[in-house]
């Protein structure tokens, strides 16, 4: 089992993460181009593309969201706690609380539960049960949770880790949250689409599809 | 690929310490905290937080993926606001790499627990 999970699942994302690395190294890729082609086109398709195909019910959608934002809360909890007792610095803290509360839900956890979890699209096994067991379409609304909270609660800590005022660092939230426009996309795509069903005849609607695919297969 | 292009400006000693801490509380305490959550809800029976349906589906995908690393936004959070960058860094970057045992590890006892 072991073997499988490790050939099967973790290898094909570690190949493309050393794969990532070696390119950066050999041809100087640009990071901030493949970030913002990352974060502005191909996880906001990934993400439209996966929501208007998703089976999940509207209960279930904000079911994950709902308990992905209270596992993130509890975790801070947890590091406060700690690092009070430990005696720990602003800053330390701070940087541990990020680093434990937010994680990579959308270049690791994506591809992560999509082989996993293939469900209908790229399973071996066609059974019922395992069709509807979609990693990626779950782990849609993770990205989407964590997102808004990186951008809201976390930029929070940071700023109050860099200025030491609690006050500075929800009027850097708040400002984040006027100049990011991808949560306004996302959220926007997904209520006016809600259940569609991909391919459309649109164009537009097809451009993202592909975009979304793409991003689903790296 | 971005995120190993991301990783790959980072090698450096780093302060254990702390980042023990992390990596425990991200890779193994998290999925952990993640599923007693959930089964919790599942026990209080109520319904739009009841994830624990037949063979934990969707509960499965949200434990897996509750240890997966830390995400390269925060250090972009730390550079843009200030505060411990390297220890922001060398988080992402050993997490990263420690997730190969413990996500493999959290996938075989997912394996085993739901079938």
């Amino acid at each position: 089992m072991i073997r499988a999970i490790l050939l099967d699942i973790l290898a094909p994302i570690l190949i493309l993460v050393a794969l990532g690395a070696v390119m950066r190294r050999k041809f100087d890729l640009h990071i901030p181009t493949l970030s913002k082609l990352n974060i502005y086109l191909f996880v906001p398709a990934f993400i439209f593309d996966v929501v208007s195909r998703s089976r999940l019910s509207w209960a279930a959608m904000g079911g994950v969201m709902l308990v992905t934002a209270l596992n993130v809360m509890m975790l801070g909890a947890v590091v406060w706690g700690l690092g009070r007792a430990m005696g720990a610095g602003r800053k330390t803290l701070a940087a541990v609380a990020l680093a434990v509360m937010f994680y990579n839900s959308g270049n690791y956890g994506i591809p992560l539960a999509a082989l996993a979890f293939p469900g209908g699209a790229g399973g071996a096994d066609s059974s019922p049960v395992s069709a509807e067991r979609d990693g990626a379409a779950v782990q849609a609304f993770v990205v989407f949770a964590m997102n808004l909270l990186t951008f809201t609660v976390g930029l929070g800590i940071a700023a109050w880790a860099g200025t030491g005022s609690r006050g500075s660092g929800l009027i850097s939230a708040c400002r984040c949250c006027r100049r990011s426009p991808r949560r306004w996309r996302r959220g926007r795509g997904s209520a006016v689409f809600p259940g569609a069903h991909c391919p459309s005849r649109s164009p537009s609607r097809r451009s993202i599809w592909r975009l979304g695919s793409f991003r689903s297969r790296w | 690929m971005t995120l190993g292009a991301q990783l790959a400006d980072n090698p450096r000693r780093p302060r254990w310490r702390p980042l023990s801490m992390v990596l425990f509380l991200r890779l193994i305490y998290g999925p952990a905290q993640m599923a007693a959550l959930l089964y919790g809800f599942h026990l209080l029976g109520w319904k739009p937080l009841d994830l624990w349906g037949a063979g934990a589906w969707p509960a499965a995908s949200l434990i897996l993926t509750a240890g997966v690393p830390t995400a390269v936004n925060t250090l972009l959070l730390v550079l843009e606001v200030g505060g411990e960058t390297e220890l922001a860094a060398d988080s992402v970057f050993w997490t990263t790499v420690v997730s190969c045992v413990t996500i493999t590890a959290w996938l075989v006892v997912i394996r085993l627990w739901t079938g």
